[in-house]
């Protein structure tokens, strides 16, 4: 008789622990793929405002102006390249963020993720491809890799792992 | 003890552990550092950046969109 009488007791405890649990998981996850979202957003734009600047496009934003550009690798050509993946990817990122919004616990990671993770590999195959002893192609090289990073730290915090 | 005062005993216990865990919730939240509605307004600062940014790559690509 004595023990039914803590049945309500327990019952509220194991009611609020649980409740607990849940609303810290949702919250903490969604906030750990926002600081990973902050880190692309941050990687993608320093890969552009790098390039940007080893380059220097003027009235023809396609060309690049710098004598400098061309001896570690980064040709029109290449310009070129590098600028349609940083707008894919900041299309992605565009589509990515408006997911996450919506993102609730027990939702998959955006679908989105899969093809910004491979537009990153992208840039990261392109960062390569510039001569390493440069140090703006070091730097591009290390946001690329950042890049590809932080698309998986999304796919992992918001997969639960 | 009878059966009331028992009762009365267990009701407050439940009343300050629920009171004491929507706290621990509240605190815990607070702690994280972000809302819900903070995330989806830092999300929204980033992807504005990112359209302006687009537009740069557009035009460096020779895109025209």
């Amino acid at each position: 008789m004595r023990q039914r009488i803590f049945y309500p007791l327990y019952f509220a405890l194991v009611l609020c622990t649980a409740l607990l649990f849940v609303s810290c998981a949702s919250v903490g996850r969604k906030e750990r793929a926002v600081h990973s979202y902050q880190t692309i957003h941050a990687a993608i734009a320093s890969v552009q405002d790098i390039e940007r600047a080893a380059c220097i496009p003027a009235t023809d934003a396609t060309k690049c102006t710098s004598a400098l550009a061309p001896k570690f690798g980064l040709t029109d050509a290449k310009h070129v390249e590098i600028n349609k993946a940083l707008s894919d990817a900041f299309a992605l990122e565009i589509k990515v963020g408006d997911a996450l919004k919506a993102w609730k616990a027990g939702d998959p990671p955006p679908t989105d993720l899969a093809a910004l993770s491979a537009v990153a590999s992208q840039i990261l195959k392109i960062a390569e491809g510039f001569a390493p002893a440069d140090s703006d192609a070091r730097r591009i090289l290390e946001n690329a890799t950042r890049l590809v990073a932080s698309v998986q730290a999304i796919a992992d915090a918001l997969g639960g792992k | 003890m009878d059966r009331a005062e028992a009762f009365a005993q267990i009701a407050i216990i439940a009343i300050n552990v629920l009171g004491s865990s929507i706290a621990a919730v509240r605190g815990m939240l607070a702690s994280a550092g972000a809302t819900n509605e903070e995330l989806d307004a830092a999300i929204g600062v980033v992807q504005a950046d990112a359209k302006a940014r687009k537009a740069l790559a557009d035009a460096a690509s020779g895109r025209t969109e």
